[in-house]
């Protein structure tokens, strides 16, 4: 590795969001979102991430997202033309009661997601990023759609002929892909893990929950976490700051377990705490070490506009990238 | 006008720089309130027009940022309980995003009374409502539809199986020799298969498994099950619950897709728990129909009380657990159930006709 420099200082990220105040939030969004038979859901979305970055702090300021419900709105509504599509022509199939057309329309549809993949992947990263900023400062996300396709396309054939074997790979080569076109104004992100290494952490993973009947889950979880996040760097004028979580196996015990219970027992309604609880785990676990200079960032950034992936990805649920 | 210091970026760097603020009339006037250092050029006052101030701007307590100009925006932090609202008041042509104004004190207990009934409407929707309107439309499926459609499952299942023509022959002797008053055309197969299992398909189609058929000991117990399968068929069950269960997944997915992964998965399964609890109420419906259907045959209703001892056997043993039992009610509660059916409706029951013996027997040789 490059030069890494260890120091005294580290700069705390620091979440500190409320339950009941998401809880008055996401009242509101559930109520407009159920009245709108579901179109105020982009709005309902960029009320929780509003509030959710504001309640974010890097050495003291806040993150601000600055995307708006009616940005998204118009990405939703093409998500749905599709979900459209896709549930008229099931039910026309269903209706035609021809078994093997069902069939076709699932696998159609499966393959249509699987080549949209990539253009979610890199229309959500694009917008995201360009909506994130801290102290005027704005993210953003410099990859190519071409190149991100073509890998993903290779990883994905390469990990259906290894039958799966290839998928630590992929979720590597995605992610590293992902994280090196990641900025922060002047400052460049970078990951270092290997696909070796998530290989190695996935198979004593479920070797483990196996064998202690899902126990192992927990600190399964939080191998993937610490992989993830602590090979994470951030290089800002030629000198590199890491990323540090100290999350434990019994921290991710008691975080699940009591989101389990707080979501059960008020059915539902106790989940903008149980999102709280997970925002603390996470961002306060983690720290920032090393020489970071908050004052030095500058805008390097172009104005974007287009948000047609944000939901799209949501609806695909790629929470694993 | 009033004066307040904060944090103000310019957008360039994210060096913040203090100022004192001053409300003009047509905007803010931003003046540093440090002394520039030595050698740099000292600072001239800028000025922020009240109608460039952008929408999204954050309020957060008593701190409140706002965001000036095109991209990239500058922004400004002030710490300070009155400075939302004095701007608000100063200048009523700016837009300010909701957040950007304090909520107004007194107006929540009706937002949340309000907030919590709706959701109480909603789980009444979901509990009730949805249900009813579910039934309705999938007992609108025309009969023929049921049928070609029943019959196309029908065909792909057994793809897949060995079916026992001979055995299915005298089943279906057997069939005809109850009298069933039915909309559908009846028909049952054997399967060759140790499975303790039975089940019915939407349209007529009833399917045993030889495993089950050889536990079963008198004509009664046959006649009892295929009572409780004909039920599913004629009270159109698998159409309805999958009704349900589509409806209901269909309207929470809608409620919840904002919600985390984790309490999408707890409100799945609480839903088939829901729906598990829908199915026993269809399966004690089945046996109720079942009851009748002996009682029609003057059969006697001891068989079917065997019926659910020896399924609850084949649990108890636990070789192999009977499909059949997972969805159904407790096997004490059936007992229960029809102990009630038969002293509510008492009647005299005689021996299996002779035909239906000897479909009985020729069953029983395999």
């Amino acid at each position: 590795m490059a030069n890494y420099y260890p120091s005294e200082k580290n700069i705390d990220l620091e979440f500190q969001g409320k339950g009941s105040q998401l809880f008055e939030i996401q009242l509101a969004n559930w109520v407009l979102t159920a009245l709108t038979l579901g179109l105020y859901y982009p709005w309902a979305k960029a009320n929780i991430l509003r509030y959710t970055y504001a309640k974010t702090k890097l050495s003291g300021s806040s993150f601000t997202f600055h995307g708006t419900g009616k940005e998204m709105f118009i990405g939703y509504l093409k998500v749905m033309a599709l979900v459209v599509v896709f549930y008229a022509s099931l039910f026309y199939a269903a209706f035609t009661q021809d078994l093997d057309l069902i069939n076709y329309v699932v696998y159609g549809y499966l393959a249509v997601l699987v080549v949209l993949i990539p253009m979610a992947i890199h229309g959500r990263m694009r917008y995201r990023m360009s909506r994130t900023s801290w102290r005027g400062i704005h993210f953003g996300y410099r990859g190519s759609l071409k190149e991100l396709s073509l890998m993903f396309y290779r990883d994905i054939f390469l990990t259906i002929i290894t039958l799966g074997f290839y998928r630590a790979w992929l979720e590597v080569n995605l992610r590293t892909y992902i994280v090196n076109n990641l900025r922060m104004g002047n400052v460049q992100f970078h990951f270092q893990g290997t696909g070796a290494e998530l290989f190695m952490i996935h198979l004593k993973g479920m070797i483990l929950s196996g064998l202690t009947l899902g126990i192992y889950l927990f600190w399964y979880m939080r191998d993937l976490h610490l992989f993830y996040l602590n090979n994470m760097l951030l290089e800002q004028n030629g000198k590199y700051v890491r990323l540090d979580s100290t999350v434990s196996g019994f921290g991710y015990f008691k975080l699940l377990v009591g989101n389990l219970l707080l979501v059960m027992f008020t059915l539902g309604l106790g989940s903008p705490w149980a999102t709280v609880r997970t925002l603390k785990f996470i961002i306060n676990n983690t720290d920032i070490m090393g020489d970071f200079d908050p004052d030095s960032l500058v805008q390097t950034e172009e104005e974007y506009k287009d948000a047609v992936m944000e939901d799209m990805s949501d609806m695909m649920d790629l929470g694993w990238v | 006008m009033p004066t307040y210091s904060g944090t103000y970026y310019d957008g360039r760097s994210s060096l913040g720089q203090s100022v004192e603020i001053i409300l003009q009339e047509t905007g803010l006037a931003l003046y540093p309130s440090s002394l520039p250092e030595e050698g740099a050029a000292p600072s001239a006052a800028f000025f922020w027009e009240a109608a460039l101030l952008k929408p999204n701007a954050f309020r957060d307590g008593p701190k409140t940022v706002l965001r000036y100009g095109d991209y990239p925006a500058q922004s400004l932090e002030v710490v300070s309980p009155g400075f939302a609202e004095t701007i608000k008041k100063a200048y009523p042509e700016a837009v300010f995003h909701k957040n950007a104004q304090p909520v107004p004190k007194g107006h929540r207990p009706g937002l949340y009374v309000l907030g919590l009934l709706f959701l109480a409407g909603l789980a009444l929707c979901y509990l009730f409502l949805l249900p009813a309107v579910a039934d309705l439309l999938s007992r609108q499926l025309p009969k023929e539809t049921e049928i070609s459609l029943g019959e196309k499952i029908y065909t792909q299942l057994m793809e897949k199986e060995q079916v026992d023509s001979v055995r299915t022959r005298h089943a279906q002797r057997f069939l005809k020799q109850l009298s069933i008053k039915t909309d559908y055309p009846l028909q049952v197969t054997v399967v060759q298969d140790k499975t303790v299992n039975a089940f019915a398909l939407p349209g007529g189609h009833l399917v045993i498994y030889s495993g089950l058929l050889n536990k079963l000991e008198t004509p009664e117990e046959l006649a009892a099950l295929l009572g409780h399968e004909y039920a599913h068929v004629q009270e159109k069950h698998t159409l309805r619950s999958l009704a349900r269960q589509l409806s209901s997944y269909i309207f929470l997915s809608l409620l919840f897709n904002d919600v985390a992964g984790l309490s999408g998965l707890i409100l799945e399964n609480a839903d088939k728990l829901n729906s598990l609890e829908y199915s026993r109420t269809l399966e004690q419906e089945a046996d109720t129909k079942g009851f009748f259907l002996l009682k029609a045959n003057a059969l006697n209703p001891k068989g079917m009380q065997r019926l659910f001892e020896r399924l609850q056997e084949e649990d108890s043993s636990g070789s192999q657990v009977p499909t059949l039992l997972s969805t159904h009610p407790l096997t004490t509660d059936r007992l229960q159930h029809l102990k009630e059916l038969i002293q509510q409706h008492p009647y005299t029951s005689a021996p299996a006709s002779a035909p239906l013996q000897q479909a009985w027997r020729s069953l029983q040789q395999r």
